[in-house]
């Protein structure tokens, strides 16, 4: 099989949406996306960025829902592995491109890294406008009223808006953009990170980006916080850490324990290495 | 000047060159006897000082509200130019708003115009809440700060006498007079320079017609901004406006004093208008 | 051709349904049980569609379609309009299924555990890739006993966090009498519990991509299988007369203010005849946009109507009235010529003028 399964004038045309997609910061570049051996939901947006973007010597992170055991994780790090041969890592530090469903990692990431984000839902106009015509009008002219005025309702109604995961953000102070389905914890992660953020929505089609160093806000009044998800005193039970994102398990006597999402995180400060 | 209209038209159908001249008043007909076109404005000026407050009257058919819907843009012109005060280009002179891209359209709805219409269907968004409605045209004028909008929402709410407690509600749950008065509200909220209002009160109750009519004047007076305020009804224009303009088959007839048109209308058209009103 | 005698259409029809049956009867070698065993999914789609639970019938009927899963549907629909009622079976509840797999994408882990079982959800979409290496397995490493967990929303239900419909007075019975509108939830389960897949998908869908309420979490998605019991009508005791193959799902979509004023999360329920995951996730999205307030605020909505859903999801209306257009409608289609051929009459005279 050709490395990294795609044929070369398919990786050409996805690098060049990347490519325009980082020259214009949360703008939503159209691609001719393929189908992928794996089903469409499950990140094939994400995999042709990747497959598009590693060479010989990148090695790679997969995790899903924070977790680098995960099926879809497990699933997707075996194909990528299986078209390229290349090395692949747990370890948030030592990964090169690291792809990700629905989570950022806890550890910071730096200049050089490469974030790729797997996206359901390009569009972040799609909870206020659904035809596809209109939303483009809206984003032409920064016309993002009904964002606004959804918040405005949802403040009014329930003190803070509705919207959990994938909340909207502003980036560069131009387009609105969806962030993914990660939750309010890591939008704040999204501004002036060093790494590469890219962002692959197979199933429609379409690729965007925040280059490293750019300036990434929540869609909020300037008077209101920007609520984050919280765990009040919850440790992990696992590694005792406090303050990250949590899951929360339910025991087989009904019981409820909490352990740090990030896996391989919980790891790291289980070896004491953080 | 707020608003000047030069040579503004709209034909529907072919409009072929004989259209313009072969109808009008004069023939009785907006329809072109070459062509089968409807000339529904034609070649219509206008000028609105600050302050001032315009009536357009004539029956259906007239163009009155076609030449509304020109100006704010809810249909495009055929031919003319319209400029207004605050939409200049970078020499300082007035640009045509009928050649705005969809940015400046928005600045222009936004900040210097605002339209209420007869429906409140039209001027309203449904899915969003009286207040929500509201907050819209704030939000788009440039606020964001919750506290802030909150307070004018319930301001203009105010100002309309809608119940503050019902700010939440949702504009079907309102009465036809109160959806309207949630369409006023949504109108000033953003302070536009010219209100331009299509047939506001007709098809409510007398007297909520009454009342509406009352907080227009009551809110001009306030506010300052010009009104263009299109209406079949003669009592109407009389409550509301110092000038008046008379339409018929697209083009007009007779424009003066409001006053004076009622008191001594010379057009024989307008004469007969008068004649009729109860 | 002169004068097309339109005699000899018994003869035609006959030749038809001869040259059909070698069309796909070419290589007939294959027996209903090999269908039931090696393509149970489409006997399974067949058997929620026709409405009908017999594995053995669907399989027939699937071999006798030649792969046509809505004739086949079909095929057991009308076979059941020749079954008599005999009675109705006790209510299955899908917290007692037997289950072979069972998920929830709500938490991480839940009570009873995540049991992924028979899926092809992990497989590598490649045509001349093996899914798993059987080789491997020792069947010895593996529990034969039966599974049975309650849902992994129980939980939410017991804190009283989730929103509780109002059960109907009666409950409906379609095949009996069908109801007229504002048409009981009862009616709209039955109906989309027996509505073609594709259908539904394509409804729920317009749901997810915007033109509804976008993203609902599965609570908990299980296929096994369920008893049927049934009350003796002579001894008047119950008894099992047997078991059935269910898949079951229930959604959580979003959270919604109650007329009383509390706040209750909203959730769906799909289920359908043998293992068939798709149409249970897309029922479930489509009763939990018909029965809740949606929380997007853009127009066009269309998988919240029940109108549009349920009129439209069952193949054998659907396709039977698609395919019907190929009937002669050669009468029809004169009246229309006239009407045509009148009005160009009509413009060519205002030329002349």
């Amino acid at each position: 099989m050709r490395y990294a399964f795609l044929d070369e004038n398919s990786k050409k045309e996805i690098r060049r949406a990347i490519l325009k997609a980082i020259a214009i910061p949360g703008y939503q570049v159209p691609f001719a996306s393929r189908e992928m051996p794996i089903a469409r939901g499950w990140g094939t947006g994400g995999l042709q960025i990747t497959l598009s973007i590693i060479n010989e010597g990148d090695c790679i992170k997969v995790i899903d829902q924070g977790c680098d055991g995960s099926l879809n994780a497990v699933n997707i790090r075996n194909f990528v592995v299986s078209v390229t041969g290349n090395k692949t890592t747990t370890d948030t530090k030592k990964a090169t491109i690291i792809q990700s469903r629905h989570r950022i990692p806890e550890e910071q990431l730096e200049e050089g890294q490469c974030l790729v984000l797997q996206v359901p839902y390009p569009e972040v106009l799609v909870n206020v406008e659904a035809d596809s015509y209109k939303q483009k009008l809206m984003h032409a002219n920064k016309d993002y009223a009904r964002l606004w005025v959804l918040l405005y309702e949802d403040t009014a109604r329930f003190g803070d808006s509705r919207i959990s995961n994938r909340y909207p953000v502003i980036v560069n102070n131009r387009y609105a953009m969806d962030p993914t389905p990660i939750p309010r914890y890591d939008i704040p992660k999204l501004n002036n990170n060093k790494a590469l953020i890219l962002f692959g929505a197979g199933r429609e089609k379409k690729i965007y980006a925040i280059p490293p160093y750019t300036e990434v806000e929540p869609l909020k009044f300037e008077d209101k916080e920007f609520k984050i998800e919280t765990f009040d005193d919850k440790k992990c039970a696992r590694c005792g850490t406090k303050g990250v994102f949590m899951d929360e398990v339910y025991n087989d006597d009904g019981s409820v324990t909490y352990y740090c999402n990030d896996t391989s995180y919980c790891d790291k400060k289980l070896k004491g290495e953080l | 000047m707020i608003l000047e209209v030069k040579n503004l038209t709209k034909v529907y159908g072919e409009f072929c060159d004989k259209c313009l001249e072969s109808t009008g008043p004069e023939f009785e007909s907006s329809v072109c006897p070459y062509c089968s076109s409807v000339v529904a404005v034609n070649n219509i000026n206008i000028r609105v000082n600050k302050g001032e407050v315009v009536g357009i009257v004539g029956e259906s058919g007239s163009g009155k509200s076609t030449l509304l819907q020109l100006i704010y843009q809810d249909q495009k012109a055929d031919q003319g130019v319209v400029y207004i005060d605050g939409f200049k280009d970078d020499l300082g002179n007035y640009k045509n708003i009928l050649e705005a891209d969809p940015n400046e359209l928005s600045y222009l709805r936004t900040k210097l115009m605002s339209m209420i219409y007869q429906n409140p269907r039209l001027g309203l968004n449904y899915q969003f809440s009286a207040g929500g409605n509201i907050a819209e045209k704030i939000i788009m004028s440039g606020i964001r700060n919750y506290a802030e909008i909150r307070k004018r929402v319930l301001y203009f709410l105010e100002k309309t006498e809608i119940p503050k407690e019902r700010v939440d509600d949702y504009p079907d749950r309102f009465s036809g007079g109160q959806q309207q008065r949630i369409q006023i509200s949504k109108a000033l909220a953003s302070n536009p320079k010219l209100l331009l209002l299509d047939e506001p009160t007709t098809g409510l109750d007398l007297s909520v017609q009454a009342k509406i009519l009352d907080l227009i004047k009551k809110l001009q007076k306030e506010m300052g901004f010009a009104m263009i305020i299109v209406s079949h009804d003669l009592g109407v224009i009389k409550h509301l406006t110092n000038i008046c303009i008379v339409m018929k088959n697209g083009q007009i007839v007779e424009k003066g004093l409001t006053d004076q048109i009622l008191e001594d209308p010379q057009h024989p058209y307008t004469q007969l208008l008068v004649s009729s009103a109860l | 051709m002169g004068y097309v005698a339109i005699k000899g259409g018994q003869n035609a029809i006959n030749n038809s349904l001869m040259f059909y049956e070698e069309l796909i009867n070419e290589n007939q070698n294959l027996e209903p049980l090999q269908i039931e065993n090696s393509l149970r999914y489409a006997v399974d789609k067949v058997m929620s569609e026709g409405s009908l639970y017999s594995k053995k019938l669907a399989s027939m009927a699937v071999l006798k379609s030649g792969g046509d899963l809505f004739n086949a549907s079909f095929l057991l629909r009308a076979h059941r309009s020749s079954c008599e009622r005999v009675g109705v079976a006790k209510t299955i509840f899908s917290d007692d299924m037997k289950i072979i797999r069972r998920i929830s994408s709500t938490f991480k882990d839940i009570k009873g555990g995540q049991i992924l079982g028979p899926s092809n959800d992990y497989e590598v979409k490649l045509i001349l890739k093996r899914a798993a290496d059987k080789t491997v397995w020792n069947w010895n490493d593996y529990s034969d006993k039966d599974v049975y967990v309650p849902s992994a929303l129980k939980p939410l239900r017991d804190a009283n966090l989730v929103k509780v419909l109002q059960k109907d007075e009666k409950i409906s019975d379609i095949t009996r009498f069908f109801p007229n509108p504002p048409y009981p939830r009862s009616a709209v389960m039955q109906i989309m519990a027996r509505g073609e897949t594709g259908s539904m998908l394509a409804f729920a869908y317009t749901s997810m991509r915007g033109y509804g309420d976008v993203h609902p979490t599965i609570g908990d998605l299980r296929i096994g299988s369920a008893d049927v019991k049934f009350t003796h009508p002579f001894t008047k005791n119950e008894v099992k007369i047997g078991e059935i193959n269910l898949t079951a799902c229930e959604i959580v979509a979003t959270f919604e203010k109650q007329e009383n004023g509390g706040v209750k999360l909203t959730t769906g329920f799909g289920v359908c005849f043998g293992f068939n995951e798709t149409k249970a996730i897309s029922m479930s999205v489509l009763d939990t946009s018909i029965y809740n307030e949606s929380y997007t605020i853009g127009e066009g909505s269309i998988a919240n109507n029940v109108e549009i859903v349920i009129h439209h999801i069952d193949s054998i209306e659907s396709q039977g009235f698609a395919n019907h257009y190929k009937l002669p409608h050669y009468v029809t289609f004169q009246a229309d010529l006239q009407v045509f051929r009148n009005v160009i009459k009509k413009e060519a005279n205002k030329e002349i003028k």
